[in-house]
């Protein structure tokens, strides 16, 4: 017999053969579920806390720099009242 | 996924998939359920170890999962399901450490199975065809295993096998004579003791 039929008729036996029984169902549920990203709650307490706290900072960075921008528009109004102006 | 799903035979399929899509664990954990045993089935082919077999076939369906958007309604749900499964099962053999593994497969044939499984004579028992088979494909790299497992084991057309490896058909053919010659050679080699 030809060796690759007798691969042939080896495979038709081995197709009979008994397969374990696997179940994964659990398994793959629970990996999918801890692969989801879970969706952000937008308006819980830390994340308003933090929205308040950024918007604080905004606001006080932009103070901070508001001498700045007047000078920037208006360079003489600036230096005339200043201290070193004549 | 198509708008109109009524005039594709496959649309109960594709409703199914929709509802996975959507979040519904329950509708995939029916997928699952369902084919499992023929993705344990098909996966036994590329591992005789019942512990990779139980994570291949989880792997499978996680990968599954992952590619639910991309399921068209093209075919049934269970050849899709297949394609990716041979995917897995191909990924696994070459991510495998070949060396060890086929000197623990030449160890394994001395020590184990039958004489010359393969070259005498076709075993009786189920369970040792299927480890002769196994162990004979096991001397091959990943690419001629896993032509010759399709076209031998699986029982797949030229085409079929085309479809499932994602390689074109006369790939598989070309594939398939030299997977042929090298198992002829090694298998003689395992006969005359060379190897």
């Amino acid at each position: 017999m030809e060796l690759f039929e007798r691969i042939e008729r080896t495979a038709e036996r081995a197709q009979q053969a008994e397969v374990p029984h696997v179940d994964v169902v659990d398994r793959v549920c629970r990996t999918i579920r801890l692969a989801r990203p879970e969706e952000p709650a937008l308006l819980d307490t830390p994340s308003m806390a933090f929205a308040g706290l950024s918007l604080g900072v905004t606001v006080l960075t932009a103070l901070m720099f508001m001498p700045l921008l007047s000078t920037l528009l208006d360079p003489m109004a600036a230096y005339m009242n200043s201290p070193w102006s004549f | 996924m198509p708008e109109n799903t009524t005039q594709n035979p496959y649309a109960g399929d594709i409703a199914r998939v929709q509802a996975a899509v959507d979040g519904d664990e329950a509708a995939y954990a029916a997928i699952v359920a369902e084919f499992q045993p023929a993705t344990t089935r098909l996966m036994w082919r590329f591992t005789r170890d019942p512990g990779k077999l139980e994570e291949l076939v989880h792997d499978a369906f996680v990968e599954v999962y992952y590619s639910l958007p991309k399921y068209r309604g093209a075919g049934p749900l269970g050849g899709w399901i297949r394609t990716i499964a041979v995917r897995v099962g191909y990924k696994f053999w070459k991510h495998k450490k070949r060396d060890t593994e086929r000197q623990a497969i030449h160890e394994q044939i001395a020590a184990t199975a039958p004489p010359d499984a393969l070259t005498d004579s076709i075993p009786e028992d189920p369970e040792d065809a299927h480890r002769a088979l196994y162990d004979a494909l096991a001397l091959l790299g990943p690419r001629d295993r896993l032509v010759l497992t399709l076209l031998y084991w699986e029982n797949c057309t030229t085409e079929e096998a085309a479809a499932l490896s994602g390689w074109s058909s006369s790939m598989v053919r070309v594939q398939a004579f030299r997977a042929r010659k090298r198992l002829k050679k090694l298998l003689e080699a395992e006969k005359n003791g060379t190897v």
